[in-house]
């Protein structure tokens, strides 16, 4: 995999193709983030942003994630002006009396892949090829940052007037429970700088070169479809593995607790007729198993990605639909996220668990 | 006695009915499309009014469904220049109006675009303070760029509309007098496609206006020019002329609903897949509740991302003119009108799927020689090409469901004739008299709609008032497009929860109809 140097407005597409796959079927729209990405580079008269490779990333660097946070429906239709991000950005800088910090995204799925690029745009500073998640999680504490005891905060969060909130806190949950009651009193979304740290502990933390890995995977999966050899060159880009394909034939979806949880069920086709898989999700796909068998064959934080029969392309929890007929896919996560205490924030129990909080 | 015309038109016919008061088919009629339309049209009036003869005096009402406005952005002409107002900064500022529109359409529109301050949240509380001044300065402005219509878009005007109605005010008060046509009358969540719908829906105007104006005066030089004109919409209802004239992409995709109401009226079913099968395409929709259930996804039209309301609609090419290669594959092209003329079983050298339905029958149809086909290709490889044919529509129908229960079907269009009596997830094929005609049907016994879309917090605003509001804004809209206000009646009430927006946020979308003020 070659690394990816440049983002333009011609292949920021490619970037936000993959990253919906690195969703795993959630993180919000890309749609919006590459559009609000190349008014930005018109308005500043850039026709790109520079990527810099994680390993040159140097220990006295000082590093700043830039993201959005709230719900996604409200994002549709609140869109942001653009400068926010790069705001709350500046703010946290002075708090931290820091200048010339690097930016880095927080997760590499969805809409907040796309972000960091935007602040770029504005500060003119680069943007690191790595990130905390390797793909997208719902909440603030779900990073391997959190996992190297890496405090999230002091972070800021701003809303498109230019209300902004400093927050310090005991915790990366109370970061989270803190943030959101903000962003909902600034009306659903908002914009944050977090995550603060030195390039010494960065370079431990963070997964390396994954702004790179969702561009390979949006230029192979794009390639492979014109070619018709989607599924390939898909498997060869994430080194995933093709776990079942089938028609949806039940879909239970209910909102509770500011997420979309349900499930559906698949019956097999091709080579998985007669067997049936049950796919969890709360935003995002959480858990896939065989009926009968209750065999468990990828659950959190390995990536589970849906696709579209034909299509290939990637279905979110929201398109999900009776009588889709899909592929199902594993991908394998980050082995950052397999040492226990990283493991622990973000698997099924980190979902299922704390479902009466 | 009181007679109805319906018209309908297709991808390669017009067709016209004329019906009487207790639902008879009188006459009907089978003309081309032409590609300006509005001749085609012309020639079905002429004809239908000829056929009638001395019944034309019973003529009351003309209904039509007609793809003028999708014809018209596709081709870029009779568009409206446009003025664009959104409000909603400081947010909104990061995707400027149409900023990724296909360039040519964009260039014909010759758009003059406008943001100021103010819009709403999800609560209904101002983002900030409409910025009066700053209005009045932009209004100046458009007006002095002479566009012919506005449109005015306002962050979340679906749950608080205030900010578009001061606007319009203000531009009215400042001597505007060209169409002006606010956003949340035309769809609800979505900025970016609620505001292209609307500027779509300005675009179009002085095309439905052109419209109006051919159809109208056909009408009089055949001394009926008391008629009243009606246009089917998007929902399965109609509108009177000026109504469809300030809403044209209510009536973008008439003709497809047309298909759905009329196997509505032709079977009196109120639940049921429909298979319109005409010369290119099989238009799959379903009938929910007597009317067309909609599409809950953003729909590209000519480019533009929309999502105003649409029927739900799988299409698949596979229809009467397909031409079926010498492989015996389904390729994807039609042989349109040209069926007739080209299809062996008609003499041509082609082999269509209506010739390959009519060999294994040996049925003899509209002038067809199906032994022709017997004479090219054996009859089991014939089978086999129709068992292809019927897995593909068998397929599109199980995509159109929503759940594993076995449906009725109801087969409509041309290509009726094609689909087999017993399919797989079908407890029923209904393929009623009239089959070919049901597009223009729907339209000839079509009611006047109206309907409304908003968004509520079930914490603010108690649901029952939240209906009521909702109900109330629907007979406005029915009562605005010509129905008799003593015959409004409700006929769907839904509510949708808003996933992920805080505080019990629902959307209430509802659907009244009414008999047609034929006064």
């Amino acid at each position: 995999m070659s690394s990816v140097k440049k983002i333009t407005k011609n292949n920021v597409e490619l970037l936000a193709l993959g990253s919906a796959v690195l969703g795993s079927g959630g993180g919000g729209n890309p749609y919006v983030g590459s559009l609000i990405f190349k008014t930005t580079l018109l308005a500043k008269h850039l026709d790109h942003v520079e990527i810099l490779p994680f390993d040159e990333v140097d220990e006295r660097d000082y590093l700043i994630c830039s993201a959005g946070m709230g719900s996604p429906v409200i994002g549709v239709e609140k869109i942001p002006n653009g400068m926010e991000y790069a705001y709350s950005f500046k703010i946290l800088e002075s708090f931290l009396g820091r200048k010339n910090c690097l930016i880095s995204p927080i997760e590499i799925g969805g809409i907040n892949s796309i972000v960091p690029l935007i602040t770029s745009a504005y500060l003119k500073r680069n943007v690191v090829d790595a990130d905390g998640e390797g793909r997208a999680f719902p909440e603030l504490q779900m990073t391997t940052f959190n996992a190297f005891d890496i405090p999230g905060t002091p972070m800021v969060v701003s809303d498109e007037r230019g209300n902004n909130s400093t927050i310090l806190s005991t915790d990366n949950r109370w970061a989270e429970k803190i943030a959101r009651a903000i962003t909902v009193s600034y009306g659903g979304r908002g914009y944050i700088a977090l995550y603060p740290m030195t390039g010494r502990k960065y370079r431990m933390a963070a997964i390396p070169s994954t702004l790179s890995y969702a561009y390979h995977i949006g230029e192979s999966l794009r390639a492979g479809i014109i070619r018709k050899d989607a599924e390939d060159a898909f498997l060869k880009s994430t080194r995933g593995k093709k776990i079942f394909s089938g028609k949806i034939t039940e879909l239970k979806r209910i909102n509770a607790r500011g997420f979309a949880i349900g499930y559906i069920i698949m019956e097999g086709m091709e080579e998985y007729q007669g067997r049936t898989l049950k796919v969890f999700f709360q935003n995002e796909y959480l858990l896939a198993k065989i009926l009968d068998e209750e065999n468990v064959i990828a659950s959190t934080p390995d990536i589970i990605s849906l696709h579209n029969e034909i299509s290939y392309l990637p279905v979110t929890t929201d398109q999900l639909r009776y009588a889709l007929r899909c592929h199902v896919f594993r991908i394998p996560i980050s082995e950052k996220w397999l040492i226990p205490k990283a493991k622990k924030l973000v698997d099924v129990d980190a979902f299922f668990g704390n479902s009466d909080t | 006695m009181k007679i109805r015309l319906g018209i309908d038109v297709g991808s390669t016919h017009t067709d016209a009915v004329a019906i009487d008061e207790k639902e008879n088919l009188i006459t009907a009629t089978k003309v081309q499309t032409t590609p300006d339309v509005t001749t085609g049209i012309e020639n079905a009036v002429n004809d239908i009014i000829a056929k009638l003869g001395e019944q034309k005096s019973y003529v009351n009402a003309l209904m039509l469904g007609t793809t003028h406005g999708l014809n018209a952005l596709l081709q870029g002409k009779n568009l409206a220049r446009v003025g664009v107002i959104r409000i909603g900064l400081p947010a909104g500022e990061g995707i400027p109006p149409m900023m990724d529109w296909p360039l040519r359409l964009k260039k014909t529109l010759r758009p003059v675009i406008r943001m100021v301050r103010g819009g709403h949240e999800y609560t209904g509380d101002e983002i900030v303070e409409l910025d009066y001044s700053g209005l009045k300065r932009v209004a100046k402005e458009i007006i002095e760029s002479g566009v012919d219509s506005v449109a005015i878009v306002s962050i979340f005007s679906f749950v608080n509309p205030s900010h578009e109605l001061e606007a319009a005010e203000t531009l009215e008060g400042m001597g505007y007098r060209g169409n002006i046509i606010l956003s949340h009358k035309i769809s609800t969540l979505g900025l970016i496609e609620r505001e292209n719908s609307t500027i779509l829906n300005a675009a179009l105007i002085p095309v439905m206006e052109r419209v109006v104006v051919s159809i109208s005066s056909l009408l009089s030089k055949l001394r009926l020019d008391y008629i009243k004109l009606f246009f089917a919409q998007n929902d399965g209802t109609v509108a009177n002329a000026a109504f469809a004239i300030k809403y044209p992409v209510f009536t973008v995709l008439g003709p497809i609903s047309n298909s759905i109401r009329g196997a509505h009226l032709l079977t009196h079913r109120e639940n049921a897949i429909v298979a319109d099968v005409g010369g290119t395409t099989t238009n799959i929709g379903v009938l929910s509740k007597g009317f067309p259930r909609e599409s809950s996804e953003a729909v590209y039209l000519a480019g533009v991302r929309t999502n105003f309301r649409m029927p739900d609609i799988y299409s698949i090419p596979l229809a009467g003119g397909t031409i079926i290669d010498e492989n015996g594959s389904i390729s994807n092209l039609s042989l349109g009108y040209e069926l007739t003329s080209k299809g062996i079983s008609w003499g041509g050298k082609y082999l269509s799927a209506s010739d390959v339905v009519l060999g294994i029958r040996g049925e003899s149809f509209a002038s067809a020689e199906p032994r022709r086909v017997l004479d090219i290709m054996p009859r089991q490889k014939l089978e086999e090409i129709y068992s292809n044919m019927v897995r593909m529509w068998t397929d599109s129908v199980d995509r159109m469901k929503t759940s594993k229960e076995d449906v009725t079907l109801i087969v409509v269009g041309g290509g009726s004739f094609m689909l087999p009596d017993k399919m797989n997830g079908i407890s029923e094929i209904i393929r009623p008299k009239d089959a070919q005609f049901a597009n223009a049907i729907g339209a000839a016994l079509a009611k006047v709609g109206g309907s409304a879309e908003k968004t509520f917090s079930y914490d603010l605003t108690p649901r029952q008032k939240a209906i009521q509001e909702t109900v109330e804004e629907a007979k406005k809209a029915a009562i605005e497009a010509g129905a008799d206000p003593s015959t409004i009646e409700v006929r769907d009430v839904d509510e949708v929860s808003m996933p992920y927006l805080p505080g019990a946020s629902v959307r209430v979308s509802v659907k009244v109809v009414g008999k047609a003020t034929l006064i």
